[in-house]
Protein backbone atom coordinates (compact mmCIF):
# COMPACT_ATOMS: atom_id res chain seq x y z
CA UNK A 1 0.00 0.00 0.00
CA UNK A 2 1.28 3.63 -0.38
CA UNK A 3 2.13 5.82 1.88
CA UNK A 4 -0.10 7.86 4.22
CA UNK A 5 0.11 11.41 3.83
CA UNK A 6 0.13 14.16 6.65
CA UNK A 7 -0.92 17.15 5.77
CA UNK A 8 -1.38 20.45 7.49
CA UNK A 9 -4.43 22.43 6.11
CA UNK A 10 -3.67 26.20 7.23
CA UNK A 11 -6.36 28.65 6.96
CA UNK A 12 -4.82 32.06 6.52
CA UNK A 13 -7.00 35.74 6.78
CA UNK A 14 -4.48 38.53 6.14
CA UNK A 15 -1.38 37.97 7.69
CA UNK A 16 -2.48 35.10 10.30
CA UNK A 17 -3.54 31.66 10.18
CA UNK A 18 -6.59 31.76 11.85
CA UNK A 19 -9.07 28.63 12.99
CA UNK A 20 -13.05 28.46 13.09
CA UNK A 21 -16.03 26.65 14.31
CA UNK A 22 -17.70 25.67 10.71
CA UNK A 23 -15.85 28.29 9.22
CA UNK A 24 -16.78 31.09 11.08
CA UNK A 25 -15.90 33.09 14.31
CA UNK A 26 -12.39 32.55 13.83
CA UNK A 27 -9.44 32.92 16.25
CA UNK A 28 -5.71 34.08 15.48
CA UNK A 29 -3.49 31.20 15.76
CA UNK A 30 -0.06 32.63 14.39
CA UNK A 31 2.35 33.62 11.78
CA UNK A 32 1.74 31.13 8.85
CA UNK A 33 5.61 31.55 8.21
CA UNK A 34 6.32 30.37 11.61
CA UNK A 35 4.03 27.53 11.75
CA UNK A 36 5.29 26.21 7.86
CA UNK A 37 8.38 25.81 9.00
CA UNK A 38 7.56 23.95 12.22
CA UNK A 39 5.80 21.48 10.27
CA UNK A 40 8.25 21.34 7.69
CA UNK A 41 10.81 20.41 10.61
CA UNK A 42 8.45 18.35 12.15
CA UNK A 43 7.71 15.63 8.86
CA UNK A 44 4.65 17.11 7.36
CA UNK A 45 4.49 15.64 3.83
CA UNK A 46 3.23 18.47 2.19
CA UNK A 47 1.19 22.19 3.44
CA UNK A 48 -2.00 23.66 2.46
CA UNK A 49 -2.19 27.38 2.49
CA UNK A 50 -6.17 29.04 1.68
CA UNK A 51 -6.72 32.48 1.69
CA UNK A 52 -9.84 32.05 3.42
CA UNK A 53 -10.70 35.80 2.11
CA UNK A 54 -9.45 35.77 -1.13
CA UNK A 55 -13.08 35.44 -2.65
CA UNK A 56 -14.65 38.27 -0.78
CA UNK A 57 -11.82 40.80 -1.60
CA UNK A 58 -11.22 39.31 -4.84
CA UNK A 59 -8.02 38.52 -4.80
CA UNK A 60 -5.51 35.59 -3.14
CA UNK A 61 -3.16 37.63 -0.58
CA UNK A 62 -0.60 34.84 0.01
CA UNK A 63 2.03 35.43 -2.44
CA UNK A 64 4.62 36.61 0.61
CA UNK A 65 3.95 33.49 2.36
CA UNK A 66 4.47 31.52 -0.97
CA UNK A 67 7.81 32.78 -1.43
CA UNK A 68 8.76 32.50 2.00
CA UNK A 69 7.42 28.71 1.96
CA UNK A 70 10.00 27.93 -1.57
CA UNK A 71 12.84 29.40 -0.29
CA UNK A 72 12.34 27.61 2.88
CA UNK A 73 9.93 24.47 2.79
CA UNK A 74 10.99 21.94 0.41
CA UNK A 75 8.14 19.71 0.02
CA UNK A 76 4.84 20.45 -2.12
CA UNK A 77 2.52 23.57 -1.44
CA UNK A 78 -0.53 23.62 -2.43
CA UNK A 79 -2.21 27.68 -2.30
CA UNK A 80 -5.96 28.23 -2.41
CA UNK A 81 -8.35 30.64 -2.52
CA UNK A 82 -10.31 33.45 -4.96
CA UNK A 83 -8.56 31.49 -7.81
CA UNK A 84 -10.81 32.26 -11.06
CA UNK A 85 -8.76 31.85 -14.29
CA UNK A 86 -5.82 30.72 -15.53
CA UNK A 87 -3.73 34.23 -14.76
CA UNK A 88 -4.23 33.72 -11.52
CA UNK A 89 -2.99 30.00 -11.73
CA UNK A 90 -0.09 30.72 -13.39
CA UNK A 91 0.73 33.28 -11.12
CA UNK A 92 0.68 31.35 -7.83
CA UNK A 93 2.64 28.30 -9.31
CA UNK A 94 5.15 30.54 -10.64
CA UNK A 95 5.16 32.46 -7.20
CA UNK A 96 6.12 28.77 -6.25
CA UNK A 97 3.11 26.87 -5.79
CA UNK A 98 3.23 23.50 -6.59
CA UNK A 99 -0.71 22.67 -6.93
CA UNK A 100 -3.71 25.21 -6.65
CA UNK A 101 -6.84 24.02 -5.22
CA UNK A 102 -10.40 25.65 -6.49
CA UNK A 103 -13.60 25.54 -5.40
CA UNK A 104 -16.00 28.76 -5.65
CA UNK A 105 -14.67 29.54 -8.99
CA UNK A 106 -14.88 26.22 -10.36
CA UNK A 107 -18.58 25.54 -9.52
CA UNK A 108 -19.52 29.00 -10.87
CA UNK A 109 -16.82 28.74 -14.13
CA UNK A 110 -16.54 24.56 -14.90
CA UNK A 111 -14.60 25.28 -17.62
CA UNK A 112 -12.22 26.94 -15.40
CA UNK A 113 -11.53 23.59 -14.71
CA UNK A 114 -10.77 21.79 -17.61
CA UNK A 115 -9.22 24.51 -19.11
CA UNK A 116 -6.36 24.68 -16.06
CA UNK A 117 -6.13 20.69 -16.06
CA UNK A 118 -5.17 21.16 -19.81
CA UNK A 119 -2.77 23.78 -19.44
CA UNK A 120 -0.98 23.00 -16.39
CA UNK A 121 -1.76 18.76 -15.94
CA UNK A 122 -4.22 17.62 -13.66
CA UNK A 123 -1.73 16.93 -11.14
CA UNK A 124 -1.64 20.44 -9.78
CA UNK A 125 -5.30 21.07 -10.18
CA UNK A 126 -7.03 20.38 -6.79
CA UNK A 127 -10.85 20.57 -6.22
CA UNK A 128 -11.32 22.01 -2.67
CA UNK A 129 -15.45 20.81 -1.84
CA UNK A 130 -16.78 22.41 1.01
CA UNK A 131 -19.43 19.93 1.78
CA UNK A 132 -22.58 21.04 4.52
CA UNK A 133 -25.29 18.37 5.43
CA UNK A 134 -28.86 19.75 4.26
CA UNK A 135 -31.66 18.05 4.44
CA UNK A 136 -30.67 14.55 3.83
CA UNK A 137 -27.83 15.31 1.59
CA UNK A 138 -24.29 16.52 1.05
CA UNK A 139 -24.04 19.79 -0.76
CA UNK A 140 -21.33 21.77 -1.63
CA UNK A 141 -21.01 25.49 -0.71
CA UNK A 142 -19.19 28.65 -2.08
CA UNK A 143 -17.58 31.86 -0.99
CA UNK A 144 -15.81 30.40 2.21
CA UNK A 145 -18.66 28.46 2.70
CA UNK A 146 -20.98 31.18 2.98
CA UNK A 147 -23.56 30.18 -0.01
CA UNK A 148 -24.78 26.65 -0.86
CA UNK A 149 -23.94 25.94 -5.03
CA UNK A 150 -27.52 23.74 -4.84
CA UNK A 151 -24.44 21.11 -6.18
CA UNK A 152 -24.46 17.57 -4.51
CA UNK A 153 -21.21 16.66 -3.64
CA UNK A 154 -20.99 13.09 -4.86
CA UNK A 155 -22.24 14.46 -8.22
CA UNK A 156 -19.55 17.22 -8.34
CA UNK A 157 -16.93 15.15 -7.34
CA UNK A 158 -17.49 12.92 -10.06
CA UNK A 159 -17.73 15.86 -12.67
CA UNK A 160 -15.13 17.55 -11.80
CA UNK A 161 -12.93 14.11 -12.39
CA UNK A 162 -14.10 13.78 -15.77
CA UNK A 163 -13.17 17.43 -16.50
CA UNK A 164 -9.51 17.16 -15.48
CA UNK A 165 -8.88 17.60 -11.37
CA UNK A 166 -6.16 15.54 -9.89
CA UNK A 167 -7.05 15.38 -6.35
CA UNK A 168 -9.54 16.26 -4.01
CA UNK A 169 -9.72 18.11 -0.71
CA UNK A 170 -12.97 17.27 0.81
CA UNK A 171 -13.91 19.37 4.25
CA UNK A 172 -16.86 18.73 6.08
CA UNK A 173 -18.00 22.11 7.04
CA UNK A 174 -20.15 20.60 9.80
CA UNK A 175 -16.72 19.21 11.49
CA UNK A 176 -14.68 22.15 10.54
CA UNK A 177 -13.21 23.14 14.30
CA UNK A 178 -15.52 20.56 16.21
CA UNK A 179 -13.10 17.77 17.38
CA UNK A 180 -15.55 15.13 17.03
CA UNK A 181 -14.05 12.75 14.44
CA UNK A 182 -14.19 13.04 10.80
CA UNK A 183 -17.33 12.70 8.78
CA UNK A 184 -17.07 9.26 8.22
CA UNK A 185 -20.52 8.76 6.22
CA UNK A 186 -19.23 11.33 4.24
CA UNK A 187 -15.83 10.05 3.61
CA UNK A 188 -16.30 6.23 2.90
CA UNK A 189 -19.89 7.44 0.14
CA UNK A 190 -16.41 10.05 -1.48
CA UNK A 191 -14.03 7.10 -1.56
CA UNK A 192 -16.88 4.88 -3.17
CA UNK A 193 -16.98 6.61 -6.14
CA UNK A 194 -13.63 9.03 -6.22
CA UNK A 195 -11.08 7.91 -9.06
CA UNK A 196 -8.05 10.15 -7.87
CA UNK A 197 -6.28 11.17 -4.47
CA UNK A 198 -8.70 12.35 -1.55
CA UNK A 199 -7.72 14.02 1.16
CA UNK A 200 -10.04 14.10 3.93
CA UNK A 201 -10.48 17.27 6.15
CA UNK A 202 -12.37 18.51 8.98
CA UNK A 203 -12.97 17.41 12.71
CA UNK A 204 -9.92 15.27 13.54
CA UNK A 205 -9.68 15.26 17.52
CA UNK A 206 -8.16 12.71 18.44
CA UNK A 207 -5.22 9.78 16.69
CA UNK A 208 -7.52 7.63 16.77
CA UNK A 209 -9.93 10.00 14.77
CA UNK A 210 -6.72 9.33 11.85
CA UNK A 211 -6.54 5.55 12.84
CA UNK A 212 -10.53 4.84 12.24
CA UNK A 213 -10.34 7.01 9.84
CA UNK A 214 -7.47 4.86 7.51
CA UNK A 215 -8.67 1.84 8.40
CA UNK A 216 -12.06 2.06 6.66
CA UNK A 217 -10.97 3.33 4.04
CA UNK A 218 -8.20 1.47 2.35
CA UNK A 219 -7.71 3.68 -0.84
CA UNK A 220 -6.98 7.11 1.58
CA UNK A 221 -3.39 7.99 0.90
CA UNK A 222 -3.57 11.18 2.86
CA UNK A 223 -5.57 13.18 5.80
CA UNK A 224 -5.70 16.60 6.38
CA UNK A 225 -6.13 18.45 9.63
CA UNK A 226 -5.69 21.96 10.59
CA UNK A 227 -6.98 22.37 14.68
CA UNK A 228 -5.82 18.62 15.85
CA UNK A 229 -2.18 19.79 14.26
CA UNK A 230 -2.03 23.15 16.01
CA UNK A 231 -2.92 21.35 19.28
CA UNK A 232 -0.07 19.68 19.14
CA UNK A 233 2.09 22.57 19.17
CA UNK A 234 2.54 21.83 15.06
CA UNK A 235 4.55 18.43 16.21
CA UNK A 236 3.49 15.99 13.09
CA UNK A 237 6.00 13.68 14.46
CA UNK A 238 3.68 12.77 17.32
CA UNK A 239 1.04 11.43 14.77
CA UNK A 240 3.76 9.79 12.58
CA UNK A 241 4.92 7.95 15.78
CA UNK A 242 1.52 6.77 16.68
CA UNK A 243 0.65 5.95 13.24
CA UNK A 244 4.26 3.89 12.82
CA UNK A 245 3.32 2.13 16.08
CA UNK A 246 0.10 0.90 14.67
CA UNK A 247 2.18 -0.59 11.43
CA UNK A 248 0.64 2.30 9.16
CA UNK A 249 2.78 3.34 6.06
CA UNK A 250 4.06 6.58 6.60
CA UNK A 251 7.41 8.41 5.34
CA UNK A 252 9.85 8.09 8.74
CA UNK A 253 13.30 9.88 8.54
CA UNK B 1 29.19 33.81 -15.70
CA UNK B 2 27.25 30.30 -14.44
CA UNK B 3 27.71 27.25 -16.39
CA UNK B 4 24.72 25.75 -14.88
CA UNK B 5 21.53 26.54 -16.75
CA UNK B 6 17.82 25.86 -16.24
CA UNK B 7 15.82 26.26 -19.42
CA UNK B 8 12.47 27.94 -19.25
CA UNK B 9 9.94 26.75 -21.18
CA UNK B 10 7.13 28.90 -19.76
CA UNK B 11 4.76 27.10 -17.78
CA UNK B 12 4.77 26.09 -13.52
CA UNK B 13 6.83 26.30 -10.52
CA UNK B 14 10.11 26.73 -11.73
CA UNK B 15 11.34 28.62 -7.84
CA UNK B 16 10.98 25.93 -5.98
CA UNK B 17 13.80 24.59 -8.13
CA UNK B 18 15.78 27.73 -8.63
CA UNK B 19 15.33 28.26 -4.70
CA UNK B 20 16.45 24.63 -4.26
CA UNK B 21 19.91 25.74 -5.85
CA UNK B 22 19.73 28.86 -4.25
CA UNK B 23 19.81 26.95 -0.53
CA UNK B 24 22.19 24.44 -2.11
CA UNK B 25 24.49 27.92 -2.63
CA UNK B 26 24.80 26.53 -6.71
CA UNK B 27 24.85 29.34 -9.04
CA UNK B 28 22.37 29.09 -12.31
CA UNK B 29 20.67 30.85 -14.78
CA UNK B 30 16.83 30.05 -16.02
CA UNK B 31 17.02 30.78 -19.52
CA UNK B 32 15.34 30.40 -23.15
CA UNK B 33 17.90 31.88 -24.93
CA UNK B 34 19.92 29.41 -26.85
CA UNK B 35 23.45 31.12 -26.63
CA UNK B 36 23.22 30.93 -23.03
CA UNK B 37 21.72 27.49 -23.20
CA UNK B 38 24.72 26.53 -25.62
CA UNK B 39 27.22 28.23 -23.63
CA UNK B 40 26.20 26.09 -20.66
CA UNK B 41 28.19 22.67 -18.83
CA UNK B 42 24.61 21.61 -17.48
CA UNK B 43 21.72 21.87 -18.76
CA UNK B 44 18.49 21.10 -15.62
CA UNK B 45 15.16 20.34 -18.04
CA UNK B 46 12.72 21.07 -15.33
CA UNK B 47 9.19 19.40 -14.83
CA UNK B 48 6.42 21.25 -15.93
CA UNK B 49 3.26 20.74 -17.77
CA UNK B 50 2.19 17.93 -20.34
CA UNK B 51 4.94 15.76 -22.46
CA UNK B 52 3.41 17.58 -25.59
CA UNK B 53 3.29 21.56 -24.11
CA UNK B 54 7.14 21.14 -22.72
CA UNK B 55 7.75 19.50 -26.88
CA UNK B 56 5.84 22.21 -28.28
CA UNK B 57 7.70 24.74 -26.23
CA UNK B 58 10.82 23.67 -27.03
CA UNK B 59 10.00 23.70 -30.82
CA UNK B 60 8.36 26.96 -30.84
CA UNK B 61 11.79 28.89 -29.00
CA UNK B 62 13.96 26.95 -31.05
CA UNK B 63 15.93 25.13 -28.73
CA UNK B 64 15.50 21.50 -29.91
CA UNK B 65 18.75 21.88 -31.76
CA UNK B 66 21.04 23.36 -28.89
CA UNK B 67 19.78 20.69 -26.48
CA UNK B 68 20.83 18.29 -28.69
CA UNK B 69 24.51 20.43 -29.34
CA UNK B 70 24.73 19.49 -25.68
CA UNK B 71 24.35 16.13 -25.84
CA UNK B 72 26.69 15.45 -28.42
CA UNK B 73 28.94 17.44 -26.82
CA UNK B 74 28.61 15.17 -23.57
CA UNK B 75 27.24 17.79 -21.41
CA UNK B 76 25.78 16.78 -18.29
CA UNK B 77 21.96 17.05 -18.99
CA UNK B 78 19.00 16.78 -16.03
CA UNK B 79 15.79 16.41 -16.49
CA UNK B 80 13.16 16.42 -14.09
CA UNK B 81 9.60 14.56 -14.11
CA UNK B 82 8.15 16.11 -17.11
CA UNK B 83 11.91 17.28 -18.02
CA UNK B 84 12.85 13.96 -17.45
CA UNK B 85 10.44 12.26 -19.58
CA UNK B 86 10.44 14.24 -22.79
CA UNK B 87 14.06 12.78 -23.07
CA UNK B 88 11.95 9.54 -23.85
CA UNK B 89 11.32 9.13 -27.91
CA UNK B 90 7.60 9.28 -28.16
CA UNK B 91 5.45 10.43 -25.46
CA UNK B 92 2.17 9.75 -25.50
CA UNK B 93 0.29 12.09 -23.32
CA UNK B 94 -2.89 13.88 -24.96
CA UNK B 95 -1.41 12.91 -28.42
CA UNK B 96 1.47 10.76 -29.50
CA UNK B 97 4.41 13.22 -29.77
CA UNK B 98 8.09 12.97 -30.25
CA UNK B 99 10.92 13.33 -27.34
CA UNK B 100 14.19 14.49 -27.46
CA UNK B 101 15.86 11.13 -27.95
CA UNK B 102 18.38 11.25 -25.26
CA UNK B 103 17.36 7.83 -23.55
CA UNK B 104 15.16 5.17 -25.79
CA UNK B 105 11.94 4.21 -24.57
CA UNK B 106 8.28 5.87 -24.15
CA UNK B 107 6.25 7.59 -21.99
CA UNK B 108 2.73 6.02 -21.30
CA UNK B 109 0.01 6.50 -18.98
CA UNK B 110 -0.02 4.40 -15.44
CA UNK B 111 -2.27 1.21 -15.65
CA UNK B 112 -5.13 1.46 -13.16
CA UNK B 113 -4.74 -0.83 -10.01
CA UNK B 114 -6.89 -1.87 -7.27
CA UNK B 115 -6.65 0.63 -4.44
CA UNK B 116 -4.38 2.45 -6.00
CA UNK B 117 -5.17 6.35 -7.36
CA UNK B 118 -3.91 8.37 -10.24
CA UNK B 119 -2.37 10.67 -10.70
CA UNK B 120 0.80 9.55 -8.12
CA UNK B 121 0.89 11.74 -5.35
CA UNK B 122 3.21 10.60 -3.07
CA UNK B 123 6.76 9.62 -1.27
CA UNK B 124 8.31 6.45 -2.12
CA UNK B 125 11.65 4.66 -1.46
CA UNK B 126 13.93 4.30 -4.32
CA UNK B 127 15.58 1.01 -4.95
CA UNK B 128 18.55 0.60 -6.65
CA UNK B 129 19.17 -1.19 -10.37
CA UNK B 130 22.83 -1.60 -10.76
CA UNK B 131 25.31 0.52 -8.55
CA UNK B 132 24.07 2.23 -6.11
CA UNK B 133 26.38 5.12 -7.50
CA UNK B 134 23.59 8.14 -6.63
CA UNK B 135 23.55 6.70 -2.88
CA UNK B 136 19.95 7.52 -2.29
CA UNK B 137 19.10 3.70 -2.31
CA UNK B 138 16.10 3.27 -0.29
CA UNK B 139 15.91 6.83 0.42
CA UNK B 140 12.54 8.34 -0.08
CA UNK B 141 10.93 10.78 -2.35
CA UNK B 142 7.96 12.83 -3.60
CA UNK B 143 6.35 11.61 -7.43
CA UNK B 144 3.50 13.69 -8.71
CA UNK B 145 2.73 12.21 -12.51
CA UNK B 146 0.21 10.01 -14.09
CA UNK B 147 2.71 8.43 -17.17
CA UNK B 148 6.04 6.73 -16.57
CA UNK B 149 9.11 5.98 -18.58
CA UNK B 150 9.57 2.80 -20.05
CA UNK B 151 13.26 2.37 -21.18
CA UNK B 152 13.74 0.04 -23.93
CA UNK B 153 17.17 -0.66 -22.74
CA UNK B 154 16.88 -2.13 -19.29
CA UNK B 155 20.52 -0.94 -18.33
CA UNK B 156 19.40 2.50 -18.52
CA UNK B 157 17.30 2.36 -15.59
CA UNK B 158 18.93 3.23 -12.61
CA UNK B 159 16.65 3.67 -9.57
CA UNK B 160 13.01 2.91 -9.27
CA UNK B 161 10.11 2.80 -6.66
CA UNK B 162 7.57 0.34 -6.03
CA UNK B 163 3.71 1.43 -6.40
CA UNK B 164 0.44 0.41 -8.93
CA UNK B 165 1.65 -3.11 -8.97
CA UNK B 166 4.73 -2.66 -10.85
CA UNK B 167 8.07 -0.98 -10.98
CA UNK B 168 7.99 2.77 -11.63
CA UNK B 169 11.16 4.44 -12.91
CA UNK B 170 12.43 6.82 -10.40
CA UNK B 171 16.12 7.44 -12.29
CA UNK B 172 17.23 7.04 -15.33
CA UNK B 173 20.50 7.32 -17.25
CA UNK B 174 22.38 7.09 -20.30
CA UNK B 175 26.03 9.06 -20.55
CA UNK B 176 26.13 12.17 -19.23
CA UNK B 177 22.29 11.89 -19.75
CA UNK B 178 20.03 11.68 -16.16
CA UNK B 179 16.43 11.73 -15.87
CA UNK B 180 14.61 11.94 -12.23
CA UNK B 181 11.03 11.12 -12.20
CA UNK B 182 10.06 12.74 -8.60
CA UNK B 183 10.89 16.19 -7.60
CA UNK B 184 14.35 16.61 -6.11
CA UNK B 185 13.39 19.97 -5.13
CA UNK B 186 10.36 19.12 -3.19
CA UNK B 187 11.92 16.30 -0.88
CA UNK B 188 13.16 17.51 1.77
CA UNK B 189 16.48 16.81 2.80
CA UNK B 190 16.94 13.63 0.45
CA UNK B 191 16.37 16.10 -2.28
CA UNK B 192 19.06 18.97 -1.82
CA UNK B 193 21.29 16.44 -1.22
CA UNK B 194 20.67 14.46 -4.36
CA UNK B 195 20.39 17.80 -5.95
CA UNK B 196 23.88 18.23 -4.87
CA UNK B 197 25.48 14.71 -6.29
CA UNK B 198 24.12 14.68 -9.26
CA UNK B 199 25.01 18.44 -10.02
CA UNK B 200 28.53 18.66 -8.53
CA UNK B 201 29.18 14.99 -8.27
CA UNK B 202 29.92 15.47 -4.59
Amino acid sequence: MDKLRIIPNLEIKEDFVVKGFQYEGVRKIDNPKIIAEKLYKSGADEIIFIDTVASLYKRNNLFDVIDYASKNIFIPVTVGGGIKNLKDIYKLLRAGADKVCINTHGIKNKQLIKDASREFGSQCIVLFVQSKFIEQEYFCLTDNSRENSGLKVIDWIKEAEQLGVGEILLSSVDRDGSNQGYDRKLIQKACSIVKVPLIPHGGCGSLNDILELIKENKSLNAFSSSSFIYELNYDVKKIKNYLRKKKINIRYE
Amino acid sequence: MSNLVIVDYEVGNISSLTNALLKLKIDHIVTDKIKKIEAANIIILPGVGSFDKAMSMIKKKNILRSLEKCKNQNKKIIGICVGMQILATLGYENKITKGLNFIEGNVKKINKSKNYRLPIMNWYEVKSNKKDDLKINNKIFYFLHSYSFNCKNKADLFYYCNSHNTKIPAVINKGNVYGIQFHPEKSGKNGLSLLQKIITGS
